[in-house]
């Protein structure tokens, strides 16, 4: 249980981040568009891609946190997942 | 100044509802952008997407923390739900979609009143007893559940959760939690899709994104705290009023 919660930490703590840099991120660009600075679109598409990016990296974090469980089928499930999921949006955006 | 304060608003709002009963929002912010904002469903739908995976972001730590998260049925139903997503979308254009809203929405008047069955002690061990077979019947249930989502053009949430706590068994609280995780992983692709091909209003995503990180993180921890009886009252009025929209239009059409 001990180690269950352990691992469980760092994929709180990579969303606790997230959400700080997140925040402090997107009130800087809602500025940028209030006062209508030029780059305000370029920092928004870093903000969307960063958003996305967290999303697959807690994937990761997930695998990695079945792996210390010893949990070999749901960490190699968390990584199919990112497979299915980049395979997705490529699928998805040639179609 | 006053557009981007209703952008934030939007997004409050649906992070708020989204984050205390396991949502990703999008049953707020579609109708929010079209219906009070005025703009196309083609637009509001890429940001309603994108939305929900910060909902996820903001509103699942405050679940995780509390260990009301199943992470091994998140992935197992990710998984699932995503598949499940595909299929559909190549199925949307063989099956009548009025056909569909029509079932669906008796699936979800059925769902609205079954809330309010009471469990009893054995049926809720059930889950615990027999894990392994659970989650196969749980995984094809999601397959299906993926299917119709992405035929009816809804988000993860208001079926992953009825299923979870209806078939499954697990503790609302948990259902929610596994929820809100969830829904971030089946949206993403979507969201990032919709990025690449330029279909992502960006000024009116930052609004929303914004109001949806500080509500989602203020819901999702009043979710934690939220007694059974009124997340299942307003799960029921969610789950009417989203049967009543899909609906109402395709049975005058019947008729």
């Amino acid at each position: 249980m001990k180690d269950y919660k352990d691992s469980n930490q760092s994929l709180i703590k990579v969303q606790q981040y997230a959400w700080y840099v997140s925040l402090f991120y997107f009130t800087v660009v809602v500025i940028a568009y209030l006062t209508e600075l030029w780059f305000a679109q370029t920092l928004a598409i870093i903000g969307v891609v960063f958003i996305i990016t967290v999303t697959i990296l807690k994937l990761f974090i997930m695998g990695q946190h079945f792996e210390k469980l010893k949990l070999s089928r749901f960490s190699f499930l968390s990584y199919l997942l990112v497979v299915i999921l980049i395979a997705t949006m490529i699928w998805r955006f040639f179609r | 100044m006053a557009e981007m304060l209703l952008y934030i608003a939007c997004g409050l709002s649906a992070g708020l509802l989204g984050g205390y009963l396991g949502l990703g929002g999008g049953i707020i912010i579609v109708p929010f952008l079209t219906v009070v904002a005025g703009f196309n469903i083609k637009v509001a739908v890429p940001v309603s997407v994108t939305a929900i995976a910060v909902n996820s972001l903001s509103a699942s730590n405050e679940y995780l923390k509390r260990g009301m998260v199943d992470l091994e049925l998140v992935i197992m139903l990710s998984i699932f739900m995503v598949l499940g997503n595909i299929t559909g979308s190549i199925l949307s254009s063989l099956i009548p979609g009025n056909i569909t809203n029509i079932l669906f929405s008796v699936l979800l008047v059925y769902a609205a009143f079954s809330f309010f069955k009471n469990r009893s002690s054995s049926e809720k061990m059930t889950y615990q007893n027999n894990r392994g077979k659970y989650l196969i019947v749980c995984t094809v249930l999601v397959f299906f559940t993926g299917i119709l989502a992405a035929m009816v053009g809804v988000g993860g949430g208001v079926i992953i959760i009825p299923v979870l706590y209806l078939v499954i068994g697990l503790p609302l609280t948990t259902a929610r939690g596994t929820s809100s995780l969830m829904i971030g992983f089946s949206s993403v692709a979507a969201a990032a899709v919709y990025f690449m091909m330029g279909l992502l209003n960006l000024h009116i995503a930052t609004g929303v994104i914004l109001g949806i990180l500080i509500g989602a993180r203020i819901g999702g921890y009043l979710g934690t705290k939220a007694k059974p009886m009124i997340v299942k009252i307003m799960f029921m009025i969610i789950m009417l009023y989203l049967a009543y929209k899909l609906s109402y239009q395709p049975i005058l059409e019947l008729l």
